[in-house]
């Protein structure tokens, strides 16, 4: 009884948060099915940032309390493109699901796409890069040069760290 | 291009497909075995002179083509100006001048890729190279061209910084000592694909190409987009069917293919039947020609009109240069090609001015960037002199001129009213959701009873 009450506890200011529509993206667990080895590993602090890499050269970080994603282009993709002159934003309150375009990179006469890595609603985009979209050069995974930020949908969070690279798979995959 | 072309001698692999096959036996067209296909070489001509065609054709190949695989697709297409992805369709082009009769017959096509603009006709051959994202170089099929160039005997061919070909002028010591450009660049990027594309002026008319793309507003207008980069240009003058033999014959040296040992895909692109077989590219072609892409793409810019100068004499208006009062102002912010913020008087006096600006904004606010329906708005305005708004509105009108492209476009239905790929592809998505939302709801109950005890 007393590890039930423990659980509970725990899972009660996430259910409390449920007034805020971002906790749907860290779904309440039930107490009889299994945990996730989130809830049981002690990096399942209150709210962890946690980094990401795609294929496709994309970072996200995210906070697992917010559910609030920040994309951007990974520094080895700018450096790839060269000087960026142009970046095509999305509009803020779109939709998006995982692995649609959110936009393009233009660098050197070429025009990549940025791909969303999650499912779920663009909440800002970065418009400093509207004057200045050579910031995604300067500070491609900082402060300055990320692209837009991401509500993430349900179970997004616990999808990605399952599906996506971390900082030393993403390595050794430019490596490749 | 023809299609009764023959064959030319590296062929050790063909298919040959006939647009009469009987109907009940339906044999597979090359574009649908595309997928499929155990080449690693490809070799792809289009028949076609359509610009939104080649153009969809060529992103079909990218985004459908095996990962591995390295295709070379030549094509030509009809007199068109390109412009670059990212661009600003008032700045880069004269607009009066392609509306103008005379020049009825030419395209205007926004790509997918990024760039500047370009002019294309019959004397213009395109090449492009769908490879792999991890083999993406700028340079790398550029002097595989050069090299067909070199053979055919154009021997001052060369690959400059900006990744373009051109020919290297000759006279050394004379006074003009330009580069000539024959050939623009540009890329496009996804996953695990990339293309290089560009142009190779054979005997283009250039007349046109530096007539056409040179804009009458081009000094008023500050954007963000990308600008393009003029350059001197010339004809190669080589014949097209023998250059497109090198290039293929160079393509295939290049990736280390030899004779006897590997099988190339030979393809040969017919527009109906390969829109047929692929409704990815019909609905490509869709995009490409709605106003939304062509006009609505424009990265936002504004247009500033000084007053006390004549403004430039437009083809179609001869002789008529109106000048804004002293003490105008004009400056027609626009986002998405929608005008979004509006500076517009023309008296001196500051708070009458201010009703001016005022009035002109509520009057144009959210007006598409077309110049018929600016012209129309315009002469709404109370608070303007009659002689300002009727001879900048028709100088407007011309300048800015109406748009073309297909203004509604339906993107959900396709050509026989059923579902396109676009609208199936939302279909299935929002019944992913739902079983999702299902499967979490048999779980949830529990855990809100859960809490709501504790």
């Amino acid at each position: 009884m007393a590890s039930t009450l423990r659980i509970a506890s725990r899972v009660l200011p996430r259910a409390s948060g449920s007034l805020c529509r971002a906790t749907s993206a860290a779904p309440v667990r039930t107490l009889g099915a299994p945990l996730s080895r989130r809830y049981l590993s002690g990096t399942a602090a209150r709210s962890d940032i946690i980094k990401r890499y795609t294929v496709d050269h994309e970072w996200i970080s995210y906070d697992t309390e917010t559910g609030i994603g920040t994309i951007g282009i990974t520094d080895y993709a700018q450096e790839k493109l060269g000087e960026v002159v142009f970046i095509e934003l999305p509009e803020v309150d779109s939709s998006v699901e995982a692995d649609d375009s959110i936009g393009a990179v233009e660098s050197v006469k070429s025009a990549s796409d940025i791909m969303s890595p999650v499912t779920g609603d663009i909440v800002e985009v970065n418009e400093a890069l509207n004057e200045k979209p050579k910031l995604v050069n300067e500070d491609p995974e900082g402060e300055e040069g990320w692209i837009v930020k991401v509500e993430m949908g349900e179970g997004e969070v616990e999808r990605l760290q399952e599906e996506l690279m971390d900082e030393a798979a993403y390595e050794s995959f430019t490596k490749e | 291009m023809s299609p009764s072309r023959g064959l030319p001698r590296l062929v050790t692999f063909t298919r040959r497909y006939s647009t009469h096959t009987p109907s009940n036996a339906e044999p597979k067209t090359p574009i649908q075995l595309l997928r499929l296909s155990p080449h690693r070489l490809h070799i792809y001509r289009s028949t076609s002179t359509n610009p939104f065609f080649n153009l969809s054709a060529e992103d079909y190949l990218l985004r459908h083509s095996p990962p591995t695989s390295t295709i070379l697709f030549t094509y030509t297409n009809s007199p068109s100006i390109i412009l670059g992805r990212n661009q600003n369709i008032w700045s880069e082009v004269n607009i009066p001048l392609l509306h103008s009769p005379e020049y009825d017959y030419v395209k205007l096509v926004r790509r997918r890729s990024g760039g500047g603009t370009v002019y294309h006709d019959f004397g213009n051959l395109c090449w492009s190279v769908i490879m792999p994202r991890k083999s993406f170089d700028r340079d790398f099929y550029a002097n595989v061209v050069v090299k067909a160039l070199h053979s055919l005997g154009v021997e001052t061919a060369t690959v400059n910084g900006r990744h373009d070909i051109i020919l290297r002028s000759t006279t050394r010591s004379g006074k003009q000592n330009i580069d000539k450009k024959v050939s623009g660049s540009a890329y496009k990027i996804i996953r695990e694909r990339s293309y290089h594309h560009a142009t190779l002026l054979l005997n283009s008319n250039l007349t046109n190409i530096s007539s056409l793309l040179k804009s009458p507003l081009k000094e008023y207008i500050s954007t963000k987009g990308v600008e393009s980069v003029r350059s001197e240009v010339a004809n190669i003058g080589v014949d097209k069917e023998k250059l497109v033999e090198k290039i293929e014959e160079e393509f295939l040296e290049a990736n280390g293919w030899k004779e006897g040992e590997e099988e190339v895909g030979r393809v040969e692109l017919e527009e109906e039947e390969t829109v047929k077989g692929r409704e990815y590219i019909r609905e490509g072609m869709v995009e490409m020609m709605s106003q939304k892409w062509l006009y609505s793409q424009t990265p936002q810019f504004t247009l500033s009109l000084p007053p006390s100068t004549p403004l430039p004499e437009l083809p179609g208006l001869p002789g008529f240069q109106p000048v804004l009062p002293d003490h105008s102002k004009l400056t027609l912010l626009t986002t998405s090609s929608l005008l979004q913020n509006i500076q517009l008087s023309t008296s001196p006096d500051p708070s009458f001015s201010f009703v001016q600006s005022q009035e002109s904004h509520i009057r144009l606010l959210h007006t598409p960037f077309n110049g018929p329906l600016i012209n129309k708005k315009l002469q709404e305005i109370n608070s303007l002199p009659e002689e300002v708004k009727r001879d900048l509105g028709r100088w407007l009108e011309v300048a800015v001129g109406g748009w073309r492209g297909e203004e509604k476009v339906d993107l959900w239905r396709d050509a026989e009213g059923g579902k396109t790929m676009r609208a199936r592809a939302v279909e299935r998505e929002d019944g992913r959701r739902k079983r999702a939302r299902a499967a979490e709801r048999e779980e949830k109950p529990v855990v809100s009873e859960q809490v709501e005890n504790s």
